[in-house]
């Protein structure tokens, strides 16, 4: 009989050790350093069960008063999640670590900086909160939204939490990278300051991609655009939270230009994907030509060790830039048709470039006078010819980060409204239209369905077995079907709002699918950010500053 | 053999059947993780000149004439003009002659004749010739448009 049961625990043995693979745990900003906001792990989460029950598990709140730290008790950051216990920085200048599960379920693991303390710390805190004096950047401050990654690789601790924030001991909030240790809370190190408030940068809503045992993170406009800032990206080691003297860059030898709005995401083999922000052309008014180093209103691939720019792929020049700041971060990794970093601009456009291998890479087809660029692999809607010559490229608050899952991307965008239009009839766009597109289809059958998010302005979503997550603006959490596990609910012209003395197919355009909304949940504020998935449990963070569990 | 040798063997075959199952679960077995595939030879190059945006002297705007065109027939000519006006100050639209303003990005907040209040993409209103329009973007960035008719 003992051989029976030795086979038998080394296939359960076996099968935990393949179940590893793939985290259950949100280690990150959109899951990993891919940002696919996806939870390949996940069985209790199950379409039918979410329908059937999903609902509030538990409601944690920023404390009212001083208990709450700064005067804004709101979430714009992101939460992740690592072993049942959700991380996130509020802009209050707190970071929670709050339990999920259990009788002490929505209650505080440990607060960063502690309500109480003797003595400073070894990072020199005792219990201020992390916020910046002055200049808080759009709702990305005072405090922290900048989402935590959760690393091993820390000498000494099992796990470590990596965020951006100001300090404020130092200059009223010079912007530093910030290690703590998960299980206690405690300070581990703080960064060398990579944004001085003496600036115009601060840390915004960068957060760190983990590889290479660095964490790599960017610096946005402290007032935005007034003035812009110069955009620099940061290597910051793990170890010790020194700062990689042999990674460099910097967006631009101009006034400014190129802030890192985003989250820098890896690529398969290790290299960084990176969108950035507007040109010094509109917000500096001495600034009247194009600065011979412009990786502003970009997508770029880095070389990991040196930050050099493998490709570039910059679909507004610099002439044309009104204000279409890159600002949603990319997703980066594998699909069917090879190895894609995907992103929405400001300006409503998808792009999805190759990542490939080595570089660097230029295309003459994409590039212009003094530029070396690269051609998307497609972009969304389709465009002729790039870069631009003509449209109208501003600030159309296309930012969210998309979602990926197998060929599948969900993401916010401008759509075919863009740049069709059917005679007599305004074009129809809206920043609530989620888009699933099929990265790897011909450009004509790209659009898998349409769906228009209840709210204003949505936030991000992510996905597990099938089912999509977004907070929105509206008070709700929502969970939508993709059409490939339910029938949809209904159809819609693939360009929504055609009149309806015109039909679809007759204009041009065709049919298809509106996913079904599987639940709709009462929750407290709006969901900028991620929903993040874990263990059978939905954590969202909202801007009324409550962390909200919820379960089937 | 020790029934803590045949463990450790267990172990270490678990581990090695773990590790293969990981390596067959991850999508880099069944392709290279990150193929360069030819540069597309699809897109067509269109040289075109991007109109100049020229500093408005003493304001947060930028102006660019995209298109001029005589009409002998009225005596005229039409135009076809963009303002990017920053965030901050309000700007006095130059209105000279009738004008069609379309407001093509952003948000500004606007004190015309005809309309007041913020304004998004795809207003329109009409001004008569030297009216007085001022915009305040509330934006970042605004874009408006301004279609005139020019009588000579």
């Amino acid at each position: 009989m003992r051989r029976p049961l030795a086979l038998l625990c080394l296939l359960v043995v076996a099968s935990l050790a393949a179940g590893a693979c793939a985290s259950n745990d949100w280690n990150a900003y959109g899951y990993d350093s891919k940002h696919f906001s996806k939870q390949p792990s996940e069985s209790a989460l199950t379409p039918s069960a979410v329908q059937a029950s999903l609902h509030v598990n538990f409601d944690f709140v920023i404390p009212s008063g001083t208990a709450g730290g700064g005067s804004v008790h709101s979430f714009t950051a992101s939460p992740s999640v690592y072993n049942n216990v959700a991380y996130v920085g509020g802009l209050n200048g707190i970071f929670y670590a709050i339990f999920g599960t259990g009788s002490s379920k929505g209650t505080v693991k440990w607060q960063y900086p502690p309500a109480t303390a003797a003595a400073a710390d070894g990072c020199g805190i005792t219990t201020q909160p992390l916020v910046i004096a002055t200049g808080s950047g759009n709702p990305s401050g005072p405090g922290i939204s900048s989402s935590a990654a959760i690393v091993s690789g820390v000498p000494g601790h099992t796990r470590a939490v990596i965020f951006g924030a100001p300090d404020p001991t130092s200059n009223g909030g010079d912007g530093r990278v910030w290690a703590l240790d998960a299980d206690t809370g405690q300070c581990i190190w703080k960064s060398a300051v990579i944004a001085p408030t003496s600036g115009t940068a601060k840390i915004g809503y960068s957060s760190p991609a983990i590889a290479h045992g660095r964490a790599y993170i960017g610096v946005s406009a402290k007032h935005p655009d007034n003035p812009i800032t110069i955009g620099h990206l940061f290597a910051v080691n793990l170890a010790d939270g020194s700062l990689d003297p042999a990674f460099s860059f910097t967006a631009t030898n101009g006034p400014g230009g190129g802030g890192i709005w985003s989250s820098p995401a890896i690529t398969p083999s290790g290299n960084v994907v990176v969108t950035s922000g507007n040109s010094c052309h509109n917000s500096i008014p001495s600034c009247a030509s194009e600065p011979s180093v412009n990786l502003s209103l970009s997508m770029m691939k880095l070389d990991y060790t040196n930050g050099n720019v493998l490709w570039q792929l910059q679909p507004v020049p610099f002439a044309l830039d009104a204000d279409p700041d890159w600002a949603a971060p990319p997703s980066v990794g594998q699909v069917s048709c090879g190895s894609l970093a995907m992103s929405v601009q400001k300006d409503g456009y998808v792009y999805a470039a190759d990542i490939k291998t080595g570089g660097p890479f230029s295309n003459p087809a994409c590039s212009s006078a003094g530029h070396s660029l690269e051609c998307p692999r497609w972009s969304f809607p389709h465009v002729a010819s790039l870069p631009f010559t003509g449209g109208t490229h501003t600030d159309t608050r296309w930012l969210r980060m998309p979602a990926v899952d197998g060929d599948r991307l969900y993401v916010y965008a401008g759509g075919p409204a863009l740049d069709e239009s059917v005679p007599g009839h305004p074009a129809s766009t809206s920043i609530r239209r989620m888009y699933s597109l099929d990265v790897c289809a011909a450009d004509a059958n790209r659009i898998r369905w349409i769906l228009d998010v209840p709210g204003f302005a949505p936030g991000a979503p992510s996905t597990a077995n099938g089912v999509i997550y977004i907070g929105s603006d509206d008070g709700h959490l929502y969970a939508y079907g993709d059409t490939s596990i339910l029938p949809p609910a209904s159809s819609v012209c693939s360009y929504p709002g055609l009149p309806a003395d015109l039909s679809c197919s007759g204009a041009g355009f065709q049919p298809v699918g509106v996913p079904v909304q599987l639940k709709a949940v009462t929750i407290s504020g709006s969901v900028p950010g991620v929903p993040a998935i874990s263990n059978g449990q939905v954590y969202i963070a909202t801007t009324a500053g409550h962390l909200i569990g919820l379960t089937p | 053999m020790t029934a803590s040798g045949i463990n450790r063997r267990l172990l270490v075959a678990a581990t090695v059947v773990g590790l293969a199952a990981c390596r067959r679960a991850g999508p880099s077995t069944t392709q290279q993780r990150e193929p360069t595939p030819p540069e597309r030879a699809d897109i067509p190059k269109i040289a075109r000149q991007i109109p100049p945006r020229e500093a408005i002297a003493g304001s947060n705007a930028r102006m660019a004439l995209l298109y001029s065109h005589a009409i002998p027939g009225m005596n005229a000519r039409v135009e076809v003009r963009e303002y990017y006006v920053s965030e901050g100050a309000a700007f006095p639209v130059p209105v000279a002659s009738e004008t069609l303003l379309e407001v093509l990005g952003g948000v500004f907040d606007v004190q015309a004749v005809a309309l007041k209040g913020e304004q998004l993409k795809g207003t329109i209103w009409a001004v008569q010739p030297n009216e007085r329009v001022v915009v305040r973007t509330t934006s970042q960035m605004a874009v408006l448009r301004a279609v005139s008719i020019i009588r000579q």
